[in-house]
């Protein structure tokens, strides 16, 4: 056997099998059902209800803007960590460690922690009431769904940004400096622009963690968590009764956003990588 | 050092946040789960171990735990193959073979990679629910679902832990040498590659084995109240016996940082092999 492009080809079928039958085929048909609802039936269809009221529409916007945002304070919080780490080479392997289990305590374990220290009876809160004090954070509000996402996505945000940080190696600091560069010269002019291709980049996949986050809000504050991959769930497993083909309005929503923020980001950092933006 | 190579102000404060964001989440748990009562003041009282020794001992637990260690190493193992399958011929038939069809199998591989960012778990469950148990009749038996969704969401970590891998084996110039030598491919490949990617391998496999016993929305949405998995059961007891859930989380996410310790030090040593410096 040679290895060429066909043979390589060949070796990929089970992948590409595994994720159309799994993956792409449940999803394709749950979308095609929906659009063959709407052609069909005319106004009748799911995109009549999901218009109906802002409900939807506000979580939908709610998820946008909270993965945002979780993805910006995470990727801010990441970048600098990454770059403290440059200076504290010793330091750098027990925080890699700290921040991928910290990327993976989401969900169920976090929620928990959370409510122990900030919810109605946490620690925290119950402190201050004997202070005097209001409660620091509404935890099952969006305050609160942004507080618990910033806390698995800086950890992701400093896993992925230790390696592409190492580019900002010293005697590229050393050579700015003797061309009289100051740290803000620096940082502006080549640190920042070297490492924008790993931001942008970094930037779409925390979007992705967020916005697809279904554990960690569904934990917090069960079905009253007001973000799309809650309200997916929620109306096929409903509390009152079952809307599946507005869940699967939902999902494709979800899935656009998801896939124009990932193709963005993605071509974003090819551009700039090349240096053509 | 010179002025320049002092690292902003902020990117200390950066790295404490980090840590703050993944230490104080995870201690509040531990406490929580090694102390008798934590409602009475801002300080845990009562330590005791018994929270632990409950739940190790719970058959409801062992169970749940037997069975996400079971279908977690299913998915994991069947990502693996198909992924390895995939992954590494491609990436060296991109190095070896100019032809068009190499490049295009690379593209779509780095597209499948990307698609279970862009199609939320939630998404995935649901989906998989209403086509494979809804439609086709539930004939399908419910754990091989679950493994066969899960599988191919475990796919991007093999495909960027085995294209680093390859990237520093510098894999196409290997097989152009036993070619010389007049070794087949896949002789080169069995003999010499494999053995040099096995820590690779392993590493990859391991990750994705935490990631799928670890994961909460297929398994709740899927599974839901036929196979109880340790996510969900984590859901469920913690309404139950607070100090017992956060015992079993503390559990669980020791052997995920033991498991994470282990593909830190395998991808350790395989760049060190690699690089010495």
């Amino acid at each position: 056997m040679a290895l060429n492009a066909g043979s390589a080809w060949r070796c990929a079928w089970p992948l590409l099998l595994l994720t159309g039958v799994a993956l792409v085929l449940p999803f394709g048909w749950r979308a095609a059902t929906i659009f063959g609802d709407c052609i069909g039936h005319g106004d009748g269809c799911a995109i009549g209800e999901l218009t109906a009221d802002g409900y939807y529409l506000e979580a939908a916007w709610n998820t946008l803007w909270l993965s945002a945002l979780s993805a910006l304070i995470g990727l801010l919080i990441g970048l600098g960590a990454a770059i403290a780490l440059l200076r504290l080479p010793r330091m750098e392997r027990p925080v890699t460690l700290l921040a991928s289990l910290g990327a993976n305590f989401s969900g169920v374990p976090l929620a928990v922690a959370l409510l122990l220290l900030f919810g109605a009876q946490g620690v925290v809160t119950v402190s201050l009431q004997s202070m005097g004090l209001p409660p620091w954070i509404d935890l099952q509000g969006l305050g609160g769904l942004l507080l618990a996402y910033v806390c698995f996505q800086a950890p992701l945000a400093a896993l992925l940004l230790i390696a592409p940080a190492r580019m900002l190696d010293a005697s590229l600091q050393d050579a700015a400096a003797t061309l009289g560069a100051g740290p803000a010269l620096y940082w502006r002019r080549v640190g920042l622009p070297l490492l924008l291709p790993s931001l942008v980049e970094v930037f779409g996949l925390l979007f992705a963690n967020a916005a697809a986050a279904f554990a960690t809000p569904f934990a917090l504050s069960g079905t009253a968590a007001h973000v799309l991959a809650v309200r997916i769930a929620s109306l096929v497993s409903g509390d009152i009764f079952a809307q599946p083909e507005l869940s699967a309005l939902l999902a494709l929503i979800l899935f656009a956003m998801l896939a124009a923020v990932l193709g963005l980001t993605r071509w974003l950092a090819a551009r700039l990588r090349k240096g053509i933006a | 050092m010179s002025a320049a190579q002092k690292p902003p102000v902020f990117s200390a404060f950066a790295l404490a946040a980090l840590l703050i964001a993944v230490l104080v989440p995870m201690a509040a748990l531990l406490l929580y789960g090694l102390s008798g009562r934590w409602d009475r003041h801002w300080w845990p009282e009562a330590p005791t171990l018994r929270w632990f020794g409950e739940a190790v001992r719970d058959p409801r637990v062992q169970g749940a735990v037997l069975r996400t260690t079971a279908l977690a190493l299913a998915s994991a193992t069947l990502a693996l193959i198909c992924g390895a399958l995939a992954t590494i011929p491609a990436a060296i038939a991109a190095q070896l073979d100019p032809h068009p069809k190499a490049a295009a199998l690379r593209r779509a591989l780095d597209l499948i990679a990307l698609l279970p960012f862009a199609i939320a778990p939630v998404v995935i469950a649901i989906s998989a629910l209403e086509l494979f148990v809804g439609r086709w009749g539930g004939w399908l038996p419910l754990p091989l679902v679950y493994v066969a969704v899960v599988a191919p969401t475990l796919f991007p970590l093999i495909h960027k832990t085995l294209q680093s891998a390859l990237a520093q084996l510098n894999a196409a110039a290997l097989i152009e040498a036993g070619r010389t030598l007049g070794a087949s491919d896949a002789l080169t490949i069995r003999r010499v590659l494999l053995p040099m990617l096995a820590p690779a391998l392993l590493a990859a496999f391991l990750l994705a084995w935490v990631t799928a016993a670890m994961e909460f929305a297929i398994a709740n949405l899927l599974l839901g109240g036929q196979l109880e998995l340790l996510q969900p059961l984590m859901n469920s007891l913690r309404n139950a016996n607070g100090h017992q859930a956060a015992a079993l989380m503390v559990l669980a996410f020791a052997g995920v940082g033991a498991v994470v310790a282990g593909v830190a030090a395998l991808t350790r040593r395989w760049t060190a092999v690699d690089q010495p410096r």
